[in-house]
């Protein structure tokens, strides 16, 4: 199996709330003291992919679409002990929309070689819109199967788990497929080794331009086919800045958060 | 020119899924905000669906009737909504944010080249455009988007967005139509399904809930949680770890491998809340923690939060709500 993984660098979700900035003139969230990690739903797919290769053999390409600072996540990746590496540098990556980024992705897929399973994770941390797999399967041409649980390969194929609204199911496909990767018990991504941290720095890394692609013109770039626009990004009305209740002693502290969730149960009522 | 809006129902086995009656609620709404008619859309299901569906007040409801969608393959369900979308060119299409439209509405909005705003959770007019909004990292943030040019536009509507209370009954039934249909291709035969609970959880449904986490140690201290969960009129939910543990049964799991939850109010107990869990409760009106981390990110997207050693807060909110009583 020659496998391809896209993988996604974001702001890391868990950071508080309270140490968001937003840029209103950019409409973007401002990194601020935020780390810049790789979307856990990609390292899910990474982690997927390498057991594939474990037991079916074959090679593991990883694809990102970002500014320099991208280079971070195919690192890790290559330290995870993928086979290749590929970037294509964008510095209005982030702003992207999912139409625009599956177009990308698509047309490095299509430089890079032919592949027989592609993965993507299930959403990103950051937009959490959950499209890109969907949208690149439709630009390549090809299947595309949601929320993957478990792969195997077996004589049809591949035996794909899926999660759907009730439970699982299980269904054979011919590759080649697009499949984007939940995260289940299985999936826990590994820690590279440190030693396999240095070596990655040595692996080779390559570097595509939107030019190198054929986007660079503005009527085939990306942005020409994207469909939509951030109006405005927000802090939710409903404001959520935690208020921990605070007092003199615990007794004081508790009645206090008892009287706000009994009069919040009070309300569902 | 009146707009016309379709609404897609889910279904299985003759019942709507829940988020089925919210998109009902959510396509009323927005027609008459632009100024519109709204229509159901009911893939397979019998007569008896069909009426249940036009007892809401609809202008129509289109029935997709064909063997090949009993059950659901994305090719045949993209098959029969793509040749009625492109034959029709309806204003809006919404779909409840299901596992399974996450599976074909993708595809589906490629092929009719309709633009996809995905986990909405309200939308607005501002002069003559419709913006859509819809939440960010985790709910920290909200964004809100304009659609670019002209032609369809799909929107998936985030669990719970939209109370199903809300939804208005018709006066006189709404009129049932049969959908032209052409070739319809099953592409996908299942081998196996795997119910993940035994139906009698259906923690969707929930107006409270009290979430599970790690930090509850394990089964034997869950005696002062269920008994939270009793005064409150709660149903218990658990985060992953607590279900691989065993200390829960699967059907109590919320998360991105397990039910995606809105209720009322959400009170997390030992839950740090990692995006893998906030998938399937950030829909969750309010959210109330209990956590010995006071940087846990769980209180980034909670109104209220207790921080402490929940063995020794739990029980004593339990004796606190009871004085209150």
């Amino acid at each position: 199996m020659n496998i391809l993984v896209c993988l996604k660098q974001i702001l890391d979700p868990d950071i508080p709330a309270r140490d968001f900035r937003i840029d209103p003139e950019r409409r973007e969230a401002v990194r601020g003291s935020a780390d810049l990690v790789t979307n856990i739903f990609c390292e899910n797919a990474l982690e997927t992919a390498l057991q594939l290769r474990s037991t079916s053999g074959g090679t593991i390409t990883v694809l990102s679409h970002g500014s320099e600072d991208t280079e971070d996540v195919l690192r890790k990746a290559l330290a995870m002990k993928a086979d290749e590496a590929a970037l294509v540098l964008d510095q209005d990556a982030e702003r992207a929309d999912p139409l625009q980024a599956a177009r990308v992705l698509a047309a490095a897929i299509r430089k890079l070689g032919s592949f027989d399973v592609i993965m993507v994770g299930r959403e990103s941390g950051d937009w959490g819109i959950g499209q890109t797999g969907g949208l690149l399967a439709e630009e390549l041409g090809l299947p595309f199967i949601a929320l993957v649980e478990q792969l195997e390969v077996d004589e049809r194929g591949l035996r794909i788990q899926r999660q759907t609204d009730t439970g699982t199911e299980i269904f054979e496909v011919t590759p080649p497929v697009v499949i984007s990767i939940t995260n289940s018990e299985n999936n826990l991504p590994r820690i590279p080794k440190t030693r396999d941290v240095m070596k990655s720095y040595r692996k080779p890394l390559t570097t595509l331009s939107l030019a190198d692609l054929s986007l660079e013109d503005p009527s085939l770039s990306p942005a020409a086919g994207s469909y939509y626009r951030l109006a405005e990004i927000s802090i939710p009305e409903k404001e959520i800045r935690c208020e921990l209740v605070e007092g003199d002693n615990l007794e004081q502290r508790i009645d206090a958060f008892a009287r706000r969730v009994a009069d919040i149960a009070d309300t569902t009522r | 020119m009146a707009k016309s809006i379709w609404i897609v129902m889910q279904q299985r086995e003759g019942k709507l899924h829940r988020m089925s009656r919210e998109a009902i609620a959510a396509g009323q709404q927005l027609a008459a905000m632009v100024g519109g008619t709204a229509s159901a859309v009911l893939i397979a299901g019998d007569d008896a669906l069909a009426a249940e569906v036009a007892a809401y007040e609809l202008e129509a409801v289109k029935v997709a009737a064909s063997p090949a969608l009993v059950d659901y393959t994305p090719g045949a369900f993209v098959g029969a909504l793509g040749s009625a979308i492109a034959a029709e060119r309806p204003d809006y299409v919404l779909f409840p944010h299901t596992y399974q439209s996450v599976d074909f509405v993708p595809r589906l909005s490629q092929e009719v080249g309709a633009a996809l705003v995905p986990e909405t959770i309200s939308f607005e007019m501002v002069g003559d455009e419709v913006i859509w909004k819809r939440p960010i990292l985790g709910g920290k943030l909200q964004s809100r988007v304009r659609v670019k040019g002209e032609g369809t536009v799909f929107a998936t509507l985030q669990s719970g967005a939209f109370p199903v209370d809300s939804a208005a009954a018709a006066t006189t039934p709404a009129a049932v139509q049969a959908m032209a249909l052409g070739d319809l291709v099953a592409d996908r035969e299942i081998l196996g399904v795997e119910q993940a609970g035994d139906d009698e959880v259906d923690l969707t449904k929930a107006d409270i809930i009290v979430g599970v986490g790690r930090g509850v140690g394990g089964p034997d201290k869950l005696g002062p949680l269920e008994e939270l969960a009793e005064r409150l009129g709660a149903d218990i939910g658990a985060s992953r770890p607590v279900i691989d543990n065993g200390w829960l049964p699967r059907d109590r799991q919320i998360g991105s491998s397990g039910q995606t939850v809105a209720p009322k109010l959400y009170l997390a107990v030992g839950i740090s809340g990692a995006i893998q869990h906030q998938v399937g409760m950030k829909g969750s009106s309010c959210v109330v923690a209990i956590n010995k981390d006071k940087s846990a990110p769980i209180f980034g997207i909670s109104q209220y939060g207790l921080v402490g050693d929940l063995h020794e807060l739990v029980p004593a909110l339990n004796a606190a709500l009871a004085e209150s009583e």
